[in-house]
């Protein structure tokens, strides 16, 4: 009698324990993500996507660093000195092997953003009923798509102005994992990247500050796009469009510095200088890989990029532009060290620098160069003069004529937008040859042509292990 | 509760049935009449029993039942006897035939060792007891066959890679499965700021009975989707019943740092100088060919005067490196009656590190408690609690705070006190640390810390619903509570950018496994020549991983570091991941006359890491054993003691990827400009499956002269499928890889084991231990459409070994102009000076040993042991990952290998090590020096190796004396691991022992350590 209990007591533990496996049981979510298709349903959360977007902008190799830096570092701006960690060695040296790691992680990071931009469109258009606020996230995808291609296809395809049939990058508008790239020509890809930019322009209304693409940020990077295919009748167009109707305005000179130096965003309604800048914050932040480490030692930097000798004594000593070149000394170099002081925050503790991507006196040298070229010299000098005067009110101005006009326009272009990663691209739109300075101590300079293979980064090679594009020339 | 009632009552019931009616008494002696201590002497078919005296004798109360007595002792067989009318009783126990009355742990039970059918390898309690390495998978290198246990990092507490029969997987992991008294335990390194913890370090070794390392797939089916890597069985020690006996030993020593290669030496002040000058030379002449040699070095002098006047010369291993005491205290009791039986045991390790900055502390306890209600009901109890605290500094190369990486990366030039004995922290000149940082002032002041509460428990109970049916359910937990924090002092390192910077990562692991399990056993004929042994159970696996993270900045002073005081929180997070794992098993066995054996295993597995459907998958096995030598044909051949053929067969499976990578995800965490921000960032893959190893075994088992020399033969063939790759993808798609079943390889391989006794004389003995693994893996199928899949120096490919590196082909240095050369293919026909002339190939050298194992000497004469333990590697090759820093002037700021001195400095010299270049510089002669360090053949090394990796001295004084002082036994010994170690390669700049990917990653140097200590029984 006992022991059936004791049986039916056991057995009826047995049934529990075998009957306990439920469906549920195996039904394990994530913390931390939520499935795609239920990601993008509300304004808010296209706001949330938004944001995400900028972020990998942010990226140590996007414009967290590299992309700024590899315009004047591969160019006549800077160089790596003697004395350093290691960092940015192959684009310094002009010698790039096909499994370079910046060419690398720029070609990872760009199509990292794109992949954000394009979920953004292809989730955020079915949100219903749209609104203004909608439309402007909207455009911002679009406007940074175009970004990202026009990165693209001048880091790794040859000028529009030299070769606008050469091979281009392959354009991704649509998640698809098993879509084979292609490379169209340069042509298709600047194509894709005014259309992607004409559609940012119509969709947006909203003034989000400086952190965000806007209106007419969009047009100004249309009217950069335009300036680097030499199509200067609507590089004119699109740049005045910028000026007269941004409402953004210059800075006066004893503000410049001060402007440099903050590390802040502007909010709406401030329209100062800025059209489109990548934030970083006191937490969301690159840490040791943030831009201002690379030129300087303090908090912890490496300090490994100097600038030009010639550089700093481009600049009158009335032009307040000079006090963004440090002077002192510098462990392993011989004389004097000159540094970069536009990005001094990296060891704030409070905000870190942000990467200005577009700014209105480069949108005016635009403008004065498509003067320039369609051909009106004097409103040339007219919006060269804005920029020159702005910064240095002691300066008679320019008054040149004839082709000496271009040559003040790339001085005053090189002196405005240094360490902001342009001068590199002003040299090879032009395709002008130029002397890269690699060492300072002992001297060491390449001679770099149109025709260096290395002006050029090479398609990773962990792309062509897999998607077999075609390789650019030299790698 | 009213059901748990009912049955305590019933117990007490059954408690009273046996009436006592009469006693017996007796003697037990061993073969030579010797009298035994604590045999156990029971009734047969209850729990009624006793144990014996010192002299043997024993005196028993029996009930009218009783007919028959078991009397056992360790080391001898069990006996049975038949009271019959005697009053007194003389037992002689035979010597037990140790390899077959031996029981082995395997899935899920245990077996007897004649009749298994499986490749296993059981190791002793007693191998792995009172060596002081901090966790049990360090102490298992070079002890199984088959089993490759690989150190990584000398760090005190670091985790061991460890391969069984071969890396069987690519993107999941390839470590094996732990089972602890029977739970699937979360192993390996469960932190997340630690650079190296391990879960096993949180059992102290000396509280385990024994090991079980399950190779084949006869012995790995049952485990299912979680059995392809192999599985090891851990096992604790449990009470025996007898007279309470304590064990207790004390050992203390000292760590010292393992041998510096001749080849790797940072250079000293002068030589360094030396070679900073000549690069900055050679530099400058091709920059100014116009330039005097007087002229250059003028200008070199003067370059070099930026790192000091030379009079500063740093040692700076003397001043990284130093000697680790090195503590353990254990002290055990076990006993108990015939009814209830425990052991409690509480052990101590402190182990401090070689390298400045680190050490570990562990605390551990165990209560196991059995009791037998009555002859139906039995239930047991294990409680392993334990603490361990291990500081560790960054100890690799992953940043300029790391003392490991220091090590190599400071230059001698750098003077880490200033004049008046204080730490110097200046970086603004080159004098000081304009690179890096002073290693000595950050370990002083920050703090990377882990403190690691663990608990594994289980209760279980057993039913003999009849004789030859049992039910048994245990529910076993493990619980593992993480707290790690990290602090950057403010004014020097990686904090000073933040004023100070703080972390507090709490992260918890909680594990229950339940187990319900029936087993029968059936004697199909009467004489009982054929039996049947069946098994079939449920299985639910629940984990649930929780973690919270801070980090805060801006510390206000120095006196204080925790988050409180900190002014500035960065983040504050929580985050969790879970997997389940549901489970059916079951498996039976026939056996004939013990010749003839059959078995088969079925497990089902669910998992909760693969979309619905597919989150079901099966795993069957069959193997069969044959005892040769009991067949009467084998009666003449009396030189053989015993032969067993095996054969199986059977599949076995890995889950062992992410716990959400089927899913397509959205995440946050993408915060731009104070607001939080997310992005599509899983790409997922619904059609994810197990991966399946299907496995073959052959084996042979053997012994011969009773005994005196014994065999282990297996050969493996195991084929891996549907494998888990990181399909890399086109990177324009946003992802670098999707992972998918995809590929397949094998792996082949030999096992040997010889134990032997060559001489075993009156007071002496030899006994000889060695063992041998070959193992060939081969990727046999990729991707469609794919011919090769690369990442970085990694290259997999049909027909090629899945660790092959893939690089440039080195071709040695122009001995008439010192430019570095090149193979332009693998044909090694023509040789180039331009790095991008040179194909990148598969340079058919391999990460993975083609040979590995170990062997073992021990001689005993009267009291004194001698035993050394010998650990051998041959055949791989190691990559140095940062000689592009350490050799070479094209980094000229860093500290440089003894090696690079030999450098190209005339035509004629044979080097290879080129003229030396400083920077990176594009002058045609100098541009092709600045690729000399890019990756290459030329920092590949051969791997090989042979290591003692224990020897020990040992004195057990007479066990009269013993006795005398009354103790029931005693033992003092030295002990030293790794004391010497042969490598075969001169060139090679650091230890052979870098991992299983064979990649130096400037870890912590492996340790040497010698103890004393002495053992207790009493």
């Amino acid at each position: 009698m006992k022991s059936i209990k004791y049986k039916l007591s056991l057995f009826l533990l047995a049934a529990v324990a075998f009957g306990s496996c439920k469906k549920a049981f195996l039904n394990d979510k994530p913390y931390d993500a939520v499935l795609l298709v239920d990601a993008i349903k509300t304004e808010s959360d296209l706001q949330g996507a938004v944001s995400g977007m900028y972020s990998s902008l942010r990226t140590t190799d996007l414009y967290g660093r590299t992309l700024p830096v590899k315009g004047d570092l591969m160019a006549d701006n800077t160089f790596v000195t003697t004395s350093n960690s290691g960092r940015y060695i192959p684009l310094n040296a002009y010698l790039f092997t096909n499994n370079d790691a910046y060419a690398l992680a720029v070609w990872t990071n760009a199509y990292v953003a794109i992949k954000y931009a394009n979920s953004i469109i292809q989730y955020g258009s079915t949100i219903t009923p749209a609104n203004a606020n909608i439309n402007e996230y909207l455009g911002e995808a679009y406007a940074t798509r175009a970004l990202m291609n026009f990165e693209l296809v001048r880091n790794y395809s040859h000028p529009y102005t030299a070769a606008p049939t050469d091979p281009g990058i392959p354009l991704v508008l649509k998640f698809d994992e098993t879509a084979v790239p292609v490379r169209g020509t340069v042509k298709d890809v600047y194509t894709q990247i005014i259309a992607d930019l004409e559609k940012a322009y119509s969709l947006m209304t909203v003034y989000r500050g400086t952190a965000y693409f806007s209106k007419y940020a969009a047009r100004a990077l249309e009217a950069r796009v335009y300036q680097n295919m030499g199509d200067w009748a609507n590089a004119k167009t699109t740049a005045l469009d910028v000026i007269n109707n941004s409402g953004v305005v210059l800075t006066p000179s004893t503000g410049y510095v001060a402007y440099w130096n903050n590390p802040a965003v502007q909010a709406p309604p401030a329209k100062t200088e800025t059209l489109f800048e990548v934030a970083s914050d006191y937490t969301s932040n690159n840490q040791f890989d943030q831009i201002g480490f690379i030129y300087l030692t303090a908090g912890g930097g490496y300090g490994d990029i100097l600038v030009n000798a010639d550089l700093y004594n481009a600049y009158s000593a009335t032009d307040v532009r000079k006090q963004l070149i440090g002077v002192g000394t510098r462990s392993g170099q011989t004389g004097t060290a000159y540094t970069c002081l536009k990005y001094t925050n990296a060891a704030n503790g409070t905000d870190k620098d942000d990467t200005k991507v577009l700014r209105l006196s480069d949108v005016m040298l635009i403008a004065a160069e498509a003067y320039y070229n369609t051909p009106d010299i004097a409103n040339a000098n007219l919006y060269l003069n804005k920029v020159a005067q702005q910064r240095d009110p002691s300066f008679a101005g320019w008054s040149d004529a004839g082709a000496q006009v271009l040559e003040d326009i790339l001085v005053e272009r090189r002196k405005e937008l240094a360490f902001e990663g342009n001068r590199f691209w002003d040299l090879v739109r032009l395709q002008r040859s130029f002397t890269k300075t690699t060492n300072q101590s002992p001297l060491v300079t390449v001679a770099v042509t149109p025709s260096n293979n290395a002006l050029i980064f090479p398609i990773p090679l962990n792309e062509l292990n897999v998607s077999h594009l075609q390789q650019n020339p030299g790698f | 509760m009213r059901q748990l009632l009912l049955l305590m009552g019933v117990v007490l019931l059954s408690m009273q049935l046996f009436a006592q009616q009469r006693s017996v008494s007796g003697k037990v002696t061993d073969a030579n009449g010797k009298p035994v201590f604590n045999a156990t002497v029971l009734v047969k078919g209850s729990s009624m029993g006793t144990t014996t005296k010192e002299d043997g004798t024993f005196t028993l109360n029996l009930p009218a039942t009783a007919k028959t007595l078991v009397i056992s002792s360790v080391g001898l067989a069990p006996q049975e006897v038949s009271i019959g009318n005697r009053a007194t009783l003389l037992v002689a126990l035979q010597p037990t035939d140790k390899d077959l009355q031996e029981v082995v742990v395997v899935g899920y039970g245990t077996q007897k060792k004649a009749d298994i059918t499986s490749a296993i390898t059981k190791v002793g309690g007693d191998k792995v007891a009172n060596v002081p390495f901090s966790s049990v998978d360090q102490t298992l290198q070079g002890k199984v066959a088959g089993m490759q246990s690989v150190t990584f990092s000398g760090q005190p507490g670091a985790n061991q890679s460890i391969r069984i029969r071969g890396i069987g997987s690519y993107a999941a992991s390839a470590q094996p499965l732990f089972v602890i008294d029977g739970i699937q335990i979360n192993s390996g390194d469960l932190s997340r700021q630690t650079t190296s913890s391990n879960v096993l370090a949180q059992l102290n070794p000396d509280d385990i009975e024994s090991i079980s390392v399950l190779k084949d797939a006869a012995a790995t089916s049952i485990y299912g989707a979680r059995g392809s890597n192999g599985v090891i069985v851990i096992t604790t020690k449990r009470g025996k019943s007898g007279k309470t006996k304590f064990n207790a030993t004390v050992e203390a020593g000292s760590n010292i740092h393992g041998d510096l290669m001749k080849a790797g030496k940072p250079l000293r002040t002068a030589d360094w100088l030396t070679l900073y000058k000549e690069g900055y030379t050679n530099s400058y002449l091709v920059a100014n060919p116009a330039a005097s040699l007087s002229t250059a070095q003028a200008a070199a002098a003067t370059s070099a005067a930026a790192y000091g006047d030379g009079t500063v010369d740093t040692d700076w291993p003397s001043l990284l490196l130093k000697n680790g005491p090195q503590e353990q205290y254990n002290i055990s009791a076990s006993g108990g009656d015939a009814k209830t039986q425990f052991f409690i045991s509480g052990g101590y390790f402190k182990q401090i590190g070689t390298t400045i900055g680190e050490d570990l502390t562990r605390y551990s306890t165990v209560i196991n408690l059995d009791h037998q209600v009555n002859d139906k009901l039995s239930f047991s109890l294990s409680i392993e609690p334990s603490y361990t605290k291990q500081n560790s500094f960054i100890s690799n190369s992953s940043a300029f705070a790391s003392p490991t990486m220091e090590f190599y990366f400071e230059r001698p030039t750098s003077n880490p006190f200033n004049a008046d004995g204080s730490y110097n922290i200046d970086r603004t000149s080159s004098k000081n640390f304009s690179t890096t940082y002073n290693p000595l002032y950050i370990v002083a002041h920050d703090i990377h810390s882990l403190d690691n509460f663990s608990a594994i428990g289980k209760a279980a109970g057993t039913y003999n619903i009849l004789s030859n049916l049992k039910f048994t359910t245990s529910f076993g937990m493990q619980y593992n509570n993480l707290e790690e924090f990290q602090y950057n002092n403010p004014l020097h390192g990686d904090g000073a950018a933040s004023n100070g910077r703080g972390y507090s990562y709490y992260t918890r692991y909680a594990l229950y496994d339940w187990v319900n399990q029936l087993s029968y056993h059936a004697n199909l004929t009467k004489d009982n020549n054929l039996t049947l042994d069946l098994g079939a159970g449920t299985e639910a696996i629940n984990s649930r991983g929780y973690n919270i993270t801070s980090q805060t900045n801006n510390y206000p002073t120095l006196l204080l570091v925790d988050a409180a005081n900190a002014s500035t929180p960065v983040a504050g997070k929580n985050d969790g991941t879970d997997y389940n794992f549901a489970s059916y098993f079951s498996r039976g066995s026939l056996t004939y006359k013990g010749k003839y054996i059959l078995a088969a295993s079925f497990r089902r597995d669910g998992s909760s890491r693969f979309s619905e459907s597919h989150e079901y998958g099966n795993f069957p096995s069959a193997s069969l054993a044959w005892n040769v030598s009991k067949e009467n044909f084998m009666d003449n051949l009396k030189f053989v003691s015993d032969v067993k053929l095996r054969a199986s067969y059977g599949s076995s499976g890995n889950a062992e990827i992410g716990n959400y990578t089927w899913r397509q995800t959205y995440g946050y965490g993408l915060n731009y400009n104070n607001l939080p921000g997310g992005g599509f960032n899983g790409i997922g893959n619904s059609e994810l499956q197990w991966e399946h190893a299907n496995q073959a075994d052959i084996g042979l088992d053997a012994s011969f002269f009773k005994n005196r020399v014994s065999l282990i033969l297996d050969y493996y063939d195991k084929k891996s499928d549907k494998l888990l790759f990181n399909q890399p993808l086109s990177l324009t798609t946003g992802f670098g890889s999707i992972t998918n079943n995809i590929g397949a390889l094998t792996n082949k391989g030999i096992e040997v084991t010889v134990n032997a006794t060559p001489v075993a004389v009156k007071n002496f003995t030899w006994d000889i231990s060695f063992n041998f693994t070959h193992n060939k893996n081969v990727v046999t199928q990729l991707p469609p459409g794919q011919t090769q899949i690369i990442s970085g120096v990694e290259y997999i490919a049909p027909g090629h070994d899945i660790y092959e590196f893939y690089m440039r082909q080195w071709a040695g240095v122009d001995p008439a102009t010192g430019n570095p050369l090149w193979y332009v293919d693998n044909t090694k026909a023509t040789t180039t000076t331009n790095i991008n002339a040179a194909a990148t190939v598969p340079v058919g050298k391999s990460a993975s040993p083609k040979y590995f194992g170990g062997f073992s000497n021990t001689f005993t004469y009267r009291g004194f042991g001698l035993s050394a333990d010998f650990y051998y590697n041959y055949g791989n090759y190691v990559r140095d990952q940062w000689a592009s820093y350490l050799t070479d002037e094209v980094n000229s700021a860093y500290g440089k290998y003894a090696y690079t001195l030999n450098r190209w400095q005339k035509p004629g010299d044979i080097t290879n090590v080129p003229k030396l270049y400083t920077g990176a510089t594009n002058s045609s002669a100098s541009a092709t020096n600045s690729a000399s360090i890019n990756t290459s053949t030329r920092f590949l090394y051969k791997g090989d190796f042979i290591r003692l990796r224990n020897i020990v001295l040992s004195y057990s004084p007479d066990q009269k004396f013993i006795k005398k002082i009354g103790f029931s036994s005693l033992k003092v010994y030295v002990r030293a691991t790794n004391l010497w170690t042969k490598v075969y390669d001169n060139a090679i700049p650091f230890d052979p022992e870098q991992g299983i990917s064979s990649q130096s990653n400037l870890n912590v140097l492996y340790n040497k350590s010698v103890t004393a200590g002495l053992s207790l029984g009493f």
